[in-house]
């Protein structure tokens, strides 16, 4: 008998300590905050709690970049991406056609014709921005977005809009460039 | 680790010729003949200078076509604090090894991902049924020689992607 | 006074259901509410973690890692990195195992506050979920602001780490462990020793030592049986024979060893050994130093196999890596601490009560992606 009543009384306290912690949170419900009001507020949030801005992050994990004007198709992103989700078309070109220099200085020597990444295969892993000899497949935002801001809406409607197409080619320019011009040709 | 010339050296006594010794020695596990499997599992779990009562993993291993397959186990004893592996080789046709379930019951599940994945028959186990892929897939996934079929149940694998090669 | 007899039913729990935490399946037999058999089944989220592996290169292995267990990604990789390096023979710089435990430490608070936030809500105390969800919040912003990522992290490399500490993270820590270190005293409040909580988990679902043992039950599990076993006190890996810390057991305060209330509490105190590690781990990392200075410039380990275990916060969690001296491993297995402590439930939740099954299954804080692969 006594023991019922202590259960009882054990409940309610215990229950009436818990709605206290409750109630205290209540009303500081605004400082400790942490949820974001999403088309509101958007992520990052530099006055978040943690107290960083979003320049000061190592890396933000976003939508894959490329500056394709960089890149010199040496595939090592390919190869590093455990899922697959790049695709790299590089033609060879005749040894005397001009391709431009990347940022860095680099001599292209390739023709990017194809650079695709399928974003709905992406599992944001960040291993291909590593070996890139000219940092040109990056993420975007965060201490890149300078480069480029932070994109992490992109939904489509349809699946195959999520592949990504950055290289800028025309077929035309692919026929003009590899087939190299005949003055050139005598010359040599 | 001495514990392992210890294990082998105590087998080696209870039952004679069971122990494959190593062509060069090493320290790192013990190699058995399958056949008292069962008989070995339950002495070095109550035998009190082993007493391993913790069965820790139990691995399959295919080591490539010409080689065969392997099961490996990984036991640990909690009381003495020292663990120990022990391998034995099986055939690749009809492979089959005396099951220790009824030994250590952790081994259980253990010994249903092994025969799912490898196909390797635990004899004495009291159901061995597939354990992570279904109960209508057809071979054995991690042996080297299985082929990905091109068709389950009336679906294609792997999906054509639309925009993609 | 004849007695009412009736047939046994079965009952099917899962796969989609919210307190399975995961596409688990449960085939249960009830007499009454007597549970009389149980059995799980599992593979809803197989993703063949192990033929993946027989494909990718070493360093490409890592994001599946931590895949596998998902609420605490950062120890999933520490033990795949630590038994490559083993393999390798490779010694990381003193700052990058500091990072390491630092991180895998506040990965096991985090993940231990997701089981002890979904332990509540399976009993049905819905408030401390979501204050222990704020608290995990913020230990997923300092991973944020270190790798860029909140739950996959990709963090843990072989021979280093991918990115140093960022600005400022120190004095980030220091806040949130100060704030946190508060606010486990009102988790204790608000839900352990809620009267309530206490009935329905005390006294529930005991696991006693030899079962535990015989099973391979490891983790907060055991040490909620009363087995005091933990890898980083017993078999020290990394750099944890440095730090100072308590392995708490169960003792069977409110109920007895081994039941619900146990494993609940094991891992309420863990939190607090982890608070410790952190801050000893915090004052005493070098300031400076190249994380990236032993990154091998290919993992190619030398033929050979390896076992090796680590403690996750679920358990002792090994890899089993085969070499063969290519890039490529020929076998990794994961012998993972969820799938052991499940196929012990059907021998521990026998016997007891169909709305005790759920909390048995919570407090065993099972991950689904790493009992599948």
């Amino acid at each position: 008998m006594k023991n019922y009543f202590q259960n009882i009384w054990q409940s309610i306290t215990t229950l009436l300590i818990g709605l206290g912690i409750t109630i205290k949170h209540m009303f500081k419900a605004r400082k400790g905050n942490v949820t974001l009001q999403y088309p509101e507020e958007k992520w990052p949030r530099p006055e978040r709690n943690i107290g960083f801005d979003p320049k000061n992050y190592n890396i933000i994990r976003s939508k894959l970049h490329v500056d394709i004007d960089d890149c010199i198709g040496c595939r090592k992103c390919e190869r590093a991406c455990p899922v697959g989700c790049i695709k790299i078309d590089a033609l060879k070109v005749p040894k005397e056609t001009d391709l431009g220099l990347t940022s860095s200085g680099t001599t292209k020597r390739l023709l990017i014709s194809r650079f695709d990444i399928d974003m709905t295969e992406c599992m944001f892993c960040n291993l291909c921005t590593y070996p890139c000899p000219e940092d040109c497949i990056f993420m975007t935002g965060g201490p890149n977005s300078e480069k480029q801001p932070l994109d992490y809406e992109y939904s489509q409607y349809d699946r195959s809009r999520l592949i990504f197409k950055f290289a800028n080619v025309t077929k035309n320019d692919i026929r003009r460039i590899t087939t190299a011009p005949p003055v050139q040709q005598e010359i040599l | 680790m001495i514990i392992n010339q210890k294990v082998s050296d105590i087998l080696e006594v209870k039952f004679p010729g069971v122990v494959i010794l190593p062509d060069e020695p090493h320290n790192d596990f013990i190699q058995i003949h399958p056949e008292k499997w069962k008989e070995i599992a339950k002495f070095i779990k109550t035998d009190s200078e082993l007493k391993f009562d913790s069965c820790q993993c139990i691995t399959g291993v295919d080591l490539g076509i010409e080689d065969g397959l392997e099961v490996r186990y990984n036991f640990h004893s909690m009381q003495l604090k020292h663990k120990i592996e022990i391998r034995i080789a099986v055939e690749r046709k009809n492979p089959s090894i005396p099951s220790i379930e009824q030994v250590w019951r952790g081994a259980n599940w253990l010994e249903r991902e092994v025969y799912d994945m490898y196909g390797i028959r635990f004899k004495g186990h009291r159901d061995l049924r597939r354990m992570l892929l279904p109960d209508d897939w057809k071979g054995w996934p991690l042996r080297k020689d299985y082929k990905t079929p091109n068709i389950y149940n009336g679906m294609k694998i792997p999906k054509v992607r639309k925009g993609w090669d | 006074m004849g007695l009412v007899h009736a047939e046994e039913m079965t009952l099917n729990i899962g796969p989609q259901h919210p307190s399975t935490h995961g596409v688990l399946r449960l085939k249960v037999k009830t007499d009454g509410e007597i549970i009389s058999e149980i059995t799980p089944v599992i593979g809803y989220l197989h993703r063949c973690f192990e033929k993946h592996c027989e494909n990718l290169s070493y360093e490409q292995v890592i994001p599946f890692t931590d895949r596998c267990d998902y609420i605490a990604a950062m120890n999933n990789s520490f033990g795949y990195v630590l038994a490559v390096e083993k393999l390798m023979d490779i010694q990381v710089p003193e700052r990058v195992e500091y990072i390491r435990v630092i991180m895998a430490e506040y990965n096991r608070i985090a993940s231990h506050l997701l089981a002890l936030g979904t332990f509540g809500l399976d009993v049905g105390a819905y408030t401390p979920f979501l204050y222990m969800f704020r608290d995990r919040e913020r230990i997923l912003d300092l991973f944020e602001i270190t790798c860029g990522a909140r739950l996959l992290y990709n963090y843990m490399w072989v021979g280093g780490v991918s990115h140093d500490l960022p600005l400022g993270f120190m004095e980030a820590s220091y806040r949130f462990l100060d704030e946190f270190e508060k606010n486990i005293n009102e988790y204790h409040n608000i839900l352990s020793y809620n009267k309530i909580f206490i009935e329905r988990s005390a006294d529930v679902g005991i696991m006693p030592k030899d079962v535990a043992i015989d099973y391979g039950v490891t983790g907060p599990n055991l040490r909620g049986s009363g087995v005091k076993w933990d890898l980083r006190k017993d078999e020290p890996y990394s750099i944890y024979n440095r730090f100072k810390f308590d392995v708490p057991v169960g003792t069977g305060i409110m109920g007895s060893v081994g039941d619900c209330w146990d494993r609940y509490w094991v891992r309420a105190e863990e939190m607090q050994e982890s608070i410790k590690i952190i801050r000893q781990a915090l004052d005493k990392i070098p300031r400076e130093g190249n994380v990236h200075e032993a990154l091998p410039k290919k993992v190619r380990p030398p033929k050979g196999s390896i076992y090796f275990r680590t403690e996750s916060p679920r358990g002792d969690l090994g890899y089993y890596i085969i070499s063969d001296g290519t890039p490529t491993p020929l076998r990794v297995k994961m012998r993972s601490p969820a799938f052991t402590a499940l196929s012990a439930l059907s021998e521990i939740a026998t016997g007891w009560m169909l709305s005790d099954v759920l909390v048995i299954l919570g407090s065993l804080d099972i991950v689904l992606g790493e009992i599948d692969r």
